[in-house]
């Protein structure tokens, strides 16, 4: 049985969201995404401040879709905070965004990111990837245990 | 004279010529006339009585003994006599008193009034029975004269025969006949004949057989020359042979015409001369391989000389230097030198050392020589000895070195290190034998207050203890020993850099120590200056390394920026412009449609060229790694990633299976090489495949690696302008491309210290040659 997924997309670009959620819909996968325009935002959905306390509507997601470079806090802190945060160190974090930068990769993984995509020119290319992401994070692999230890 | 011989004494001279021839013709004399006869007669005439009482005595009697007969009448005639004489003569009285008519002679002395013993001699006559004598008379005469002589003759033959008897040699006289006369004992005794042997025999005789006829000329020469010698051999009796010399001189004994000569032995002579023969040999043979020359001269003159002699003077045998004259063989500027030494020599100097002279060659030229000359004894005589040495090549040594002592004596004094040479005095003293001139500058002192002093007197007080430590650590181990001293002299500081090394003599104990320091003020002065000027440096660099991060920061940024900001906008024309064209194609006709497909074409091309761009930009802004990369492993992981491309198209690739392992970086070999693939495989002739082929070869420690196609080829001129960022020759829709690989292949193959270039015609294929350092 398919369950409702909940994945936080961590993105700044407009364009890149409204592609990435375009890409989503196309797919026709059914996942509610959550999207924090900036670092700080993200860290708030995922701490639940503010506005983001309501857990029934801001529910921790199953994934989180981290771009890098953010205005203010940026995606390197994000996942720093994320990976050190108790309740939040075992969530899957897919790094995507246009760097093919080895120093990004190496510092994504060094600091726990899960995955390393960058962001295809085509919209082709966008659909594979969240059709990939879908089919192997929220599908194949086996999600970690909902309740700490 | 015995009484035997009595008889034959003739009649006493003084009566015969006394009376004298007129006596005997006067006939019929008396008393008278034989009384003045008597008194007249110069014998003395005695009459005694048979008691030998003096009765008469002639009137001569005062004449021959000096008493007056009045002295003598009556008294006995004995009681006269000297007491020696008296028994003899008494005796004979007695003897013919009895015997008339005999008579016999005595002889006996007297004394004269003076006291003198007179000898008289005297002939008794018995006339006791003659009637008118009735006496003995004596007839006496003084022989005084003639006993003396006699007693002298006797002398002088007792003489002569021990002279002779004592002689070394023999003595012999013989006469023409060749009969000995006399000879001496020693005859007889060299001989072993018998006097009675010798009397009978010839003195041939006693030659030996093989020598009598030459000698019997030399005996004849003497009687006819009157004087001759010989040399010959005496043949003893029992056969031997004994060389003799001999000599015979004429002489006329008793009327006889004789030789009187002597004998001489002479065996030791021959053998001295036998032994100087063989002493002269052996000196002559010494000589002959002696390394100096020998010259002996006698009387001013060269009597002998040696083949070294010969040599060293230019003559071509020995026996051309004999009679030549030593002055000739010596340069008059030796000439007081020479006679010096030998007038001492003469004068019985015996101790010999070499001196310098120079001498003259045969020839005339010049020579010095070391001369040692000793008095010798040549051929019995004296005579110099020079043993002679060319020492030309001493001299011209001792030259040599007198030249290298002055030049080294120069540097000594020129060198601009302080030098110095100290005397060791066991145990621990150190004194200044010699110093230079820059010593005298640096620590402003005198030679006067240097030389002769020990190093407590001269050196600072701080760097003596360190320079006594370090002395004796030199002549311990015999080496030279080194340390760098900083030592105030009145001059002003001084780093020294000491040496000290040992000088031993030639028992190998360590007399002086030479030192020298060396001035290294201005040494330290420009090390403390390039240490300030390396901190400045360091300093500098610190800045500019900082700078270059900031800036290398700041690319890195832009880079970022272009990475993410340049693509984000690309990524939303090609996204929406592809969903347009999907979702919304039917709304567009065909020019709008062509337009979207443009866009999108586009954004795919632009997204290559960021790619590109990042990836030249990338290019050494990371540690390049210079490790051993074997070229078959990049070959073929590039071989794979083209494998789809290359059969699509129907091209081959060739890669060897002997390419090097080169020295790289494995990244940067990927771009160089897999740019260069992608290039022959992009640039192949329009519709046909290509065929890559990848050779390689040595070149030194380099590897030459080549990439070559059949492609298009690019024009001679293109061939380094296609290595520059941007450069295309072809238009993007015929051959795709950014402009940026063969810049990548460029500076990604200079970073790993290589080259690269290109060989090429146009439409003839090209080869890109890459040069890489080898594995060594």
């Amino acid at each position: 049985m398919q369950r409702q997924a909940h994945i936080l997309l961590v993105e700044d670009n407009r364009m890149d969201v409204e592609l990435t959620l375009d890409a989503f819909r196309e797919a026709r996968l059914n996942n509610t995404v959550h999207v924090a325009s900036n670092g700080q935002a993200a860290l708030d959905y995922l701490l639940g401040h503010a506005e983001f306390a309501n857990r029934a509507a801001y529910p921790l997601p199953n994934l989180i879709l981290l771009d890098l470079k953010l205005p203010g806090v940026d995606g390197f802190e994000v996942l720093r905070q994320v990976k050190n945060t108790p309740i939040l160190k075992r969530l899957p974090v897919v790094v995507l965004t246009s760097s093919k930068e080895e120093g990004d990769r190496a510092l994504s993984y060094d600091i726990g990111a899960n995955s390393y995509l960058v962001k295809p020119v085509s919209f082709e290319g966008f659909l594979n990837v969240v059709r990939q992401i879908e089919g192997y994070w929220l599908t194949l692999n086996a999600p970690p245990p909902e309740e700490e230890p | 004279m015995t009484a035997q011989r009595m008889p034959k004494t003739a009649p006493p001279r003084t009566a015969r010529t006394a009376a004298g021839r007129p006596a005997r013709p006067r006939a019929g004399p008396g008393a008278a006339y034989f009384r003045a006869l008597i008194e007249n007669a110069s014998d003395l005439i005695t009459v005694v009585d048979r008691d030998g009482i003096i009765q008469y005595v002639s009137p001569s009697v005062e004449r021959v003994i000096g008493w007056t007969a009045a002295d003598l009448l009556g008294r006995n005639v004995f009681e006269l006599l000297h007491p020696d004489d008296q028994p003899q003569a008494l005796q004979i009285f007695q003897s013919f008193r009895e015997r008339p008519g005999t008579g016999a002679r005595v002889e006996f002395r007297v004394r004269n009034p003076a006291g003198a013993w007179l000898t008289l001699e005297s002939v008794g006559n018995n006339l006791l029975d003659t009637p008118a004598v009735a006496a003995v008379v004596y007839n006496s005469h003084d022989i005084t004269a003639r006993k003396l002589a006699e007693a002298a003759l006797s002398r002088e033959s007792a003489f002569s025969s021990a002279l002779l008897d004592s002689l070394p040699g023999v003595f012999y006289l013989y006469n023409e006949q060749l009969q000995f006369l006399r000879w001496n004992k020693n005859f007889e005794v060299v001989t072993g004949y018998t006097a009675a042997e010798i009397a009978g025999m010839s003195p041939l005789d006693f030659l030996a057989a093989d020598e009598r006829a030459a000698s019997a000329e030399r005996i004849a020469d003497v009687f006819s020359q009157g004087l001759s010698a010989m040399e010959a051999h005496l043949r003893t009796r029992d056969g031997r042979r004994l060389p003799y010399y001999f000599t015979g001189l004429k002489t006329i004994l008793d009327g006889q015409t004789c030789l009187i000569g002597v004998g001489i032995d002479i065996a030791q002579r021959r053998q001295a001369e036998a032994a100087l023969r063989e002493s002269e040999e052996r000196y002559r043979r010494f000589t002959e391989s002696s390394p100096y020359g020998i010259l002996v001269h006698q009387d001013g003159q060269v009597v002998f000389a040696n083949p070294a002699a010969a040599a060293i003077l230019g003559a071509e045998h020995t026996a051309d230097l004999v009679g030549v004259p030593i002055q000739h063989l010596v340069e008059p500027e030796s000439w007081l030198l020479t006679d010096a030494r030998q007038q001492r020599i003469l004068n019985g100097e015996t101790e010999s050392f070499p001196t310098d002279e120079r001498f003259r060659r045969l020839d005339g030229s010049s020579l010095p020589v070391q001369v040692i000359t000793t008095p010798f004894n040549y051929q019995g005589r004296p005579a110099i000895q020079k043993i002679i040495q060319d020492i030309t090549e001493r001299q011209r040594a001792q030259e040599i070195l007198a030249a290298s002592e002055r030049r080294l004596s120069l540097i000594f004094e020129t060198v601009s290190d302080v030098l110095f040479l100290l005397a060791v005095e066991p145990p621990d003293v150190y004194r200044f034998v010699s110093v230079n001139a820059t010593f005298l500058d640096v620590t402003g002192l005198t030679r006067a207050q240097v030389i002769g002093k020990t190093i407590e007197e001269v050196l600072p007080p701080v760097a003596r203890d360190t320079a006594r430590v370090k002395y004796q650590e030199a002549i311990q181990s015999n080496q030279t020993v080194r340390w760098e001293e900083i030592s105030a002299y009145p001059t002003g500081k001084l780093y020294g850099e000491v040496a000290v090394a040992p000088a031993h003599s030639a028992d190998g104990v360590v007399t002086h120590l030479i030192g020298s320091v060396h001035d290294i003020t201005q040494i330290r002065r420009a090390e403390q200056e390039i240490r300030q000027l390396n901190q400045n440096l360091e300093q500098r660099v610190a800045k500019r390394t900082a700078q270059l991060a900031a800036a290398n920061k700041e690319l890195e940024s832009f880079s970022y920026s272009v990475s993410h900001d340049l693509r984000a906008p690309l990524r939303a024309i090609s996204g929406f412009a592809e969903i347009i064209a999907r979702r919304h194609r039917d709304s567009l006709n065909a020019e709008g449609q062509h337009y979207f497909d443009n866009i999108v074409q586009a954004s795919e091309r632009m997204s290559h060229l960021i790619d590109d761009l990042l990836t030249y930009a990338r290019l050494g802004r990371q540690a390049v790694h210079h490790e051993p990369v074997p070229l078959a492993d990049v070959f073929q992981a590039l071989e794979r990633d083209l494998a789809a491309r290359l059969q699509a198209s129907g091209s081959t690739l060739a890669v060897p299976a002997d390419l090097p392992v080169v020295l790289g970086d494995p990244t940067l070999l990927d771009q160089v090489f897999g740019n260069l693939l992608e290039n022959a495989h992009t640039y192949r002739r329009p519709g046909q495949p290509a065929h890559i082929q990848v050779d390689w070869q040595p070149a030194g420690p380099a590897a030459i690696i080549r990439v070559r196609d059949d492609g298009i080829g690019i024009p001679a001129e293109y061939h380094e302008k296609i290595f520059n960022i941007f450069q295309r020759l072809h238009a993007e829709d015929d051959y795709p491309g950014t402009g940026i690989g063969l810049a990548t292949v460029k500076k990604a193959a200079e970073l790993l210290g290589g080259r690269v270039w290109v060989e090429s015609t146009l439409g003839a294929g090209s080869a890109f040659c890459v040069e890489l350092s080898r594995e060594s």
